[in-house]
């Protein structure tokens, strides 16, 4: 093949098995079928998968397993893309974990994760300067992995957190410490889906305009809580309905897309996280073609690990239809950048 | 509440026992998850609230009282296995049709909430009101 200057290096696709949550307890249901099924649908090369959900007894996983693993990797074509762990602070009743501890912990799961050949694991971080040397010191052990912490709604490139991590990234300066973006944090609409699903539930269409609204608005979060703490109870909303319309200003954040560019340097794995496909095949919520550009433009060639998350209120449609639907989508997009480039 | 609470409390969750019943309870979270995770395990049956002392869980093969769950951080519950809420209930009628209300709390030990310096994890609720018989 003959490459030409204007040739554009692009990401790869993949997926998230924890956009298949509901499928996986279906009868029937087996890891191996299941990633199976993601290479028959053709819904790689990257191949994601969260540690405890998809792997009985992880972190401590027989070398059986992880052989299969790898030879089904080799089979089908796919590519493990990265494991997303947990650092289970709160494991003991009454006392979170010490930073030692947080270390021993994540230790076997990223020792797993290379094992299975993944390149990158993900989780969240004791976000200090000795925590963090600890966890480049367990990378490097281990073939030098990488980290991506995820930047999740209701985080963003210049929330006080992730600026205190970025500014830790910098001092300690090593190339296995990024970040893993995650669409949540970027969104221009409250997903229509999770409105209709809040309406069905019984919710007052007022109820869920005023939600809407108070997300729009340009005001911090606590800002937003108050306001609809003092104007929800009015248009009938119960304790329940209260608690899901502040988790849905919580888990969907309005960064401006453009600002992934300020941490592209050290992204290592994307979560393109998404909550419907519309007739036209458009994510209603997200702008895709923007965080694209961004990422091609900062040159980002890693995985954009498609994660839908649409099955935390709704069972009405297929994870696998909607993975495919956002493969779809992505891939027009990444034929159009290509062609212009 | 999202797909996965209707699973916590199946139609076929109802089983005698030789000195009471079990209910199989199913996760309503999409991972697996320690024991000291199972922090409320609320069960009513027929308006009457089961004791704490009369129920134990049964999981991996093992027993646990209510109090033995707060040591259970090296014990895990996979997220598809059901486990046993046993409860003793000497002349439970299996005849019958049950009203079950079952509150579930669980401690989400990777989400932490609260003010910076009293941070704990995160409660996931689920609520199930069913009318079961013995399967």
């Amino acid at each position: 093949m003959t490459t030409t200057a204007t040739t554009v290096a692009l990401p790869k696709l993949g997926t998230t098995l924890f956009s298949l949550t509901l499928e996986m307890r279906k009868p029937g249901y087996t890891m191996e079928g299941m990633i199976d099924k993601v290479a028959e649908l053709g819904l790689g090369p990257g191949l994601e998968m969260v540690g405890f959900q998809s792997l009985r007894g992880y972190p401590r996983v027989s070398s059986d397993v992880v052989s299969s693993f790898r030879a089904q990797c080799e089979r089908t074509g796919l590519e493990p893309s990265a494991m997303s762990m947990n650092l289970d602070l709160g494991i003991h009743r009454g006392r979170l974990l010490d930073e030692e501890e947080a270390l021993d912990y994540l230790e076997p799961q990223i020792a797993t994760s290379r094992a299975m050949g993944f390149p990158v694991c993900k989780s969240s971080v004791v976000p200090t300067r000795s925590f963090l040397e600890g966890l480049v010191r367990i990378l490097e052990k281990n073939g030098d992995m990488k980290f991506g912490f995820e930047i999740h709604s209701p985080l963003a490139v210049d929330s006080p957190e992730i600026l205190r991590l970025r500014e830790l990234y910098e001092t300690i300066d090593s190339p296995l410490l990024g970040w893993t973006p995650d669409f949540s944090s970027s969104m221009h609409s409250v997903p229509p889906s999770l409105i209709a699903a809040h309406q069905e539930s019984g919710m007052s269409r007022e109820l869920t305009e005023l939600a809407i609204e108070v997300w729009n608005s340009d005001t911090t979060m606590p800002q937003k809580f108050e306001r609809f703490a003092a104007e929800a109870p009015a248009l009938g909303a119960t304790p329940a309905d209260m608690g899901k319309l502040q988790m849905m200003l919580t888990m969907h954040g309005r960064q401006d897309p453009h600002r992934w560019s300020e941490i592209i340097d050290r992204v290592v794995h994307v979560h393109a996280k998404f909550y419907g496909i519309d007739s036209s095949g458009d994510e209603p919520s997200i702008d895709n073609a923007t965080i694209i550009d961004v990422l091609v433009d900062g040159g980002y060639t890693g995985y954009i690990s498609s994660e839908w998350e649409g099955h935390a209120y709704t069972d009405a449609v297929s994870g696998w239809d909607m993975v495919a639907g956002q493969h779809k989508l992505f891939r027009k997009l990444l034929s159009e950048r290509a062609a212009h480039a | 509440m999202g797909p996965m609470d209707k699973d916590v409390v199946r139609d076929d969750a109802l089983h005698p026992t030789d000195d009471g019943f079990a209910l199989d309870i199913r996760s309503h979270w999409y991972r697996s998850l320690p024991l000291t995770s199972l922090l409320v395990l609320d069960l009513s049956v027929d308006g009457e609230k089961m004791p704490e002392n009369d129920m134990t869980v049964f999981v991996n093969g093992k027993s646990f009282t209510v109090p033995q769950l707060a040591d259970g951080y090296d014990e895990w519950w996979y997220v598809l296995d059901p486990f046993e809420l046993r409860v003793r209930r000497p002349g439970f009628d299996c005849g019958q049709p049950h009203q079950v209300e079952f509150g579930f709390g669980l401690a989400i030990p990777y989400i932490l909430v609260g003010p910076p310096d009293a941070k704990q994890p995160l409660l996931a609720a689920s609520h199930s009101s069913r009318t079961l018989v013995c399967s």
